[in-house]
């Protein structure tokens, strides 16, 4: 029988290495390459370690690597991203809280109807809604500014986030509300009070979902952002995409790290608070 | 003056139903609009009935880029989902390091899909990846050119889309497992019951509401799949790769017919919609029995 | 610095309150980035501030859809931009027709601007009307042979500059390592091959039947489908890297003589000689199986603006100054539109290409007489064709002549 168990353990020992392997290559890859110069990658295999590990691709891509006429790397267009993002984001929590807690716990007539509208609204594909909303925020104004790339982004992130409020919030016990109101708390006294430190961890779950999507996002910078809020994702794929000289993989790839670091970041962090936050019940049936 | 707290729970859902309604439906009814107009470049065309339609169905890219929907959602959703589940139920055999292993399984979902397609693309990629290396090493029949052949490529857009979405799959069902009650397993080992049949039998069933919401987070990024496939296949070889979301925006931009981009798109949405309608209706049947 | 938090502001405002433009300015819609394009680019913009108006650089570095995307979005905000680059053709009267880009034929016969452009690189850009939507810059020859002299060396034979020759020549190029054909796999790069094939096989007449007149016959005659069988062989030469491969991935391995030929455009011979690649020992060029030139019209046209058109005029007249069109030619690899421009100091490739459209042999490239969704629907049918053996050259042709006569 122990013998039996070791066995197991030992072969799900194996099925996990095996698969952190297979999830983890991509990112050594990617790694390796930006340490090498220009010259190695293009001679050698993207399996084989730097000769001599250089830092030299990832100043560039920061700070030099030509985009178009303008050879200013992607890092001017970091604080873009992080402006987006934090408003994009603190906006969406907001909202889709209040929403998540009015759906849940006000016994609302269309609360069904209403989340059901918001659902079928992001199996959407955005691709199919851009040209409509540009001629909306030209209407207002709006076209190509902060407003208009936030509001974008709050409108294709709230019917998941609202979800997830939504299924938190439907947990909770009824008697918890009648007894805060009983005791004269209004709704946000409720919402600020009670509501709001219970459900930290979902929080936590849903600013990590929303800020990797709003950081990751490329088409939606690209046409509704404007020149003066470019975000980076649209400098590294214009600095990828660039069908022009000669390929440097190296810059690529730093660029594409750093790029990525941010949401990275957010996850390496707080990865632990995400599980225990879905755990906690903030994703769920 | 106070106002009521069920006043206020209906104000605060305006300006998201505002948004929705305008931003989403109002977007919606405008691109079906001009799916029926002759448009080119500019939503300028005249009416033209169902003749969009009829030119969408009677091109073979679009027909395999509709396919495409399925066989790529359909295998990207099993997938993930599997893994997921795998990778839950082995980290719930009380392993050591299970933190370490879940980061490492979990970090893919911070990168985009763009990244995703890009590096996965390097490593396919049977002159610089995998397939040169192996070779290198001494294996020269060693063949591995599945982003080459039309009939494998979009086989390569599932791997990459797994290695993306497995990891939250896997989180979600973790989380599902750790919620099931000591006392069940505890019961099962006094029946004698073996983990596997317990696993089989008894906690799968119960998670079953953890698998739809899998589903639908699996869902969203299959009807929304382009960044993957622009980065890693750019819909090839030939068309073999294509979805209808890429269908749609190459026809907004490049090929300016805006009336067949939503001709293509108000299909998607119809697709979309049967699917949710019939889903609904299996699980309320499912709820009655 | 001011300017930005006044933008900043009136952004966070969410109002489009306009920034009091200090000079005249143009913004440019163009994907002329890296490399040889971006010095091309470059002497348009100098010109621009000489007279000057302030340049606003849209560059679209991912190509052209993204220019579509950002062109079109911008319009239809209302807020046009002042010029937006194109291979001129059927796009530019569209957008013409419907009122959107400028008549600029006014404009240009009192500033005496088009007396020497070859007439059909102006009838590709006028309306029924006779008005003119798009002004061309350069001409670009898409039908070029690029090899690399030391890849045949290595094989021990003559570069081969016919499709035979190519053919025949690649069990000694795959005996040496060497690549036959560098081929990106994606649609537009498969036309490009397809076209040069076509014309060297059909000639100029019939290749003018097909493409501009759209007659039905000559696309199903036999030379078609001679077309697509020399296709199908072509497409055996490549190597399995191919699939989604950038163009400059592409040529980059002729430039390490990996590979032995690349058709692509004259504005590969740019990026060879930006390389540090020479001409005459390195590479080497030829019209594609010895057909005529194919040139495509490279210009651009100019949105109706309420405001900013003195810019807009500022760039029309550089864009239509010789000099600058011969200064544009010599970065690009291309041929002044204008033939009252000197020569001097284009490339010996672009020579080439010159003599040939002089000799009457030049043809008019499929973005020039096409509109985007034919051309998309045969570059989506092309590529399918090439990534797909089983699909026969006699299938292709077959669904070629439908495409073309539909």
């Amino acid at each position: 029988m122990k013998d039996q168990n070791a066995i197991a353990m030992a072969a799900i020992y194996a099925f996990l290495a095996i698969a952190a392997a297979f999830f983890a290559i991509p990112l050594i890859i990617m790694l390796l390459t930006s340490f090498k110069t220009a010259e190695e990658v293009r001679e050698g295999s993207i399996f084989f370690l730097p000769e001599s590990w250089s830092l030299a691709a990832w100043g560039k891509a920061w700070g030099e690597a030509c985009i178009g006429r303008v050879c200013e790397g992607i890092g001017g267009n970091f604080w873009n991203s992080v402006l987006i993002t934090v408003l994009a984001t603190s906006i969406s929590l907001l909202l889709a809280s209040l929403n998540g807690f009015a759906l849940a716990q006000w016994r609302l007539r269309m609360s069904g109807p209403i989340l059901g509208m918001l659902l079928i609204g992001a199996f959407i594909p955005y691709q199919i809604m851009i040209y409509p909303l540009v001629r909306l925020f030209a209407t207002g104004g709006m076209h190509q500014t902060l407003g208009a790339i936030v509001t974008v982004h709050v409108l294709f992130g709230l019917p998941i986030l609202t979800l997830i409020f939504r299924n938190f919030y439907i947990g909770l016990p009824e008697e918890l509300i009648k007894a805060a109101r009983v005791d004269g708390a209004g709704f946000f006294q409720i919402y600020g009070m009670i509501i709001v430190p219970m459900s930290v961890n979902v929080f936590l779950v849903a600013a990590i979902l929303s800020i990797t999507g709003v950081w990751n996002d490329y088409l939606l910078g690209l046409i509704f952002a404007g020149p003066n809020f470019q975000p980076m994702t649209v400098s590294l794929q214009n600095l990828v995409g660039t069908q022009m000289g000669l390929p440097e993989y190296n810059v690529n790839m730093a660029a594409t790290i750093l790029t990525a670091l941010p949401p990275l970041a957010v996850y390496l962090l707080s990865g632990k608070y995400f599980v225990r936050g879905v755990t906690a019940g903030a994703v769920k049936g | 003056m106070r106002i009521r707290p069920q006043t206020l729970a209906r104000l605060v859902l305006v300006p998201t139903i505002l948004l929705t309604v305008i931003g989403v439906y109002g977007s919606i009814l405008w691109t079906v609009n001009i799916s029926f107009t002759s448009s080119g470049f500019l939503p300028t065309g005249k009416y033209v009935g169902l003749d969009r339609y009829y030119e969408l169905w009677g091109q073979a890219r679009w027909r395999v880029a509709y396919t495409n929907l399925f066989v790529f959602g359909g295998l990207y959703i099993f997938f993930c989902i599997g893994a997921g589940l795998l990778l839950a139920i082995a980290l719930d055999q009380g392993v050591r390091g299970r933190s370490f292993f879940q980061t490492i399984f979990l970090y893919p979902i911070a990168l985009s899909f763009i990244v995703t397609g890009l590096a996965w693309r390097w490593i396919l990629n049977p002159t610089t990846g995998l397939e040169a290396y192996v070779r290198g090493l001494g294996y020269e029949g060693f063949s591995f050119g599945w982003l080459s052949d039309p009939d494998m490529a979009i086989f390569t857009l599932v791997i990459a889309g797994v290695w993306h979405s497995a990891g939250l799959m896997m989180v979600i069902i973790f989380a599902g497992l750790q919620s099931i009650d000591g006392e069940i397993w505890r019961a099962g080992r006094v029946d004698g019951i073996s983990r596997f049949h317990m696993y089989r039998g008894v906690v799968l069933p119960m998670l079953f509401p953890v698998f739809v919401t899998c589903l639908v987070l699996l869902a969203m990024n299959v009807v929304r799949s382009y960044d993957l496939v622009v980065a890693m296949t750019g819909g090839g070889p030939g068309y073999s790769t294509d979805v209808p979301a890429k269908y749609i925006v190459d026809h907004l931009f490049d090929r300016a017919n805006i009336g067949r981009a939503s001709a293509g798109a108000t299909m998607l949405l119809l697709t979309v919609m049967a699917i949710i309608a019939l889903s609904t209706y299996l699980g309320r049947k499912e709820t009655r029995r | 610095m001011k300017i930005a938090v006044t933008r900043l502001t009136a952004a966070l405002l969410g109002s489009a309150i306009a920034v009091p433009a200090l000079a005249e300015e143009v913004e440019v819609v163009h994907w002329l980035t890296a490399g040889a394009e971006s010095a091309a680019i470059q002497v348009l913009v100098d010109g621009v501030e000489a007279r000057g108006t302030t340049w606003i650089d849209l560059a679209t570095p991912g190509g052209g859809s993204d220019a579509r995307a950002l062109f079109s979005s911008r319009l239809a905000g209302g807020d046009p931009v002042g010029a937006l680059f194109m291979s001129i053709g059927p796009e530019a009267i569209e957008l013409g027709e419907q009122g959107v880009v400028r008549d600029v034929e006014g404009f240009a016969q009192e500033n005496d601007l088009i007396a020497s452009v070859p007439d059909f690189a102006l009838d590709i850009a006028r309306g029924s009307d006779g008005e003119l939507f798009a002004l061309p810059v350069a001409l670009e020859t898409q039908n070029f042979m690029w090899y690399s002299l030391p890849a045949f060396e290595a094989a021990g034979i003559e570069p081969a500059t016919t499709w035979q020759g190519l053919i025949d020549a690649a069990p000694a190029l795959k005996e040496a390592g060497i690549i036959p054909l560098a081929m990106g796999a994606q649609g537009w790069q498969i036309d490009i091959l397809f076209t040069a094939v076509i014309a060297s096989v059909a000639g100029p007449e019939k290749y003018l039947a097909i493409y501009r007149d759209r007659d039905a016959d000559a696309a199903a005659s036999d030379d078609v489908l001679e077309a697509f069988r020399i296709m199908r062989a072509l497409s055996e030469l490549q190597d399995e890297g191919s699939s989604n491969r950038a163009w400059n991935d592409t040529l980059n391995l002729v430039a390490q003589d990996k590979a032995a030929v690349q058709v692509m455009g004259s504005w590969a011979g740019a990026e060879l000689a930006s390389m540090g690649e020479t001409y005459g020992t390195d590479w080497g060029c030829a019209l594609a199986g010895g057909g005529g030139a194919i040139v495509g019209s490279t210009g651009f046209a100019f949105p109706v603006l309420s405001e900013n058109e003195g810019g807009q005029n500022d760039f029309i007249l550089t864009l239509m100054d010789p000099a600058v069109q011969t200064a544009f030619s010599v970065q690009k690899g291309s041929i002044p539109a204008r033939t009252d421009a000197s020569t001097e100091g284009l490339s010996e490739c672009a020579v080439v290409a010159a003599e040939s459209v002089a000799a009457g042999n030049g043809m008019p490239n499929v973005s020039a007489v096409l509109n985007p969704d034919s051309r998309g629907q045969i570059n989506d049918m092309m590529a399918n064709f090439w990534s797909n053996p089983s699909m026969s050259p006699e299938d292709a042709a077959k669904t070629f002549a439908s495409l073309i006569g539909g």
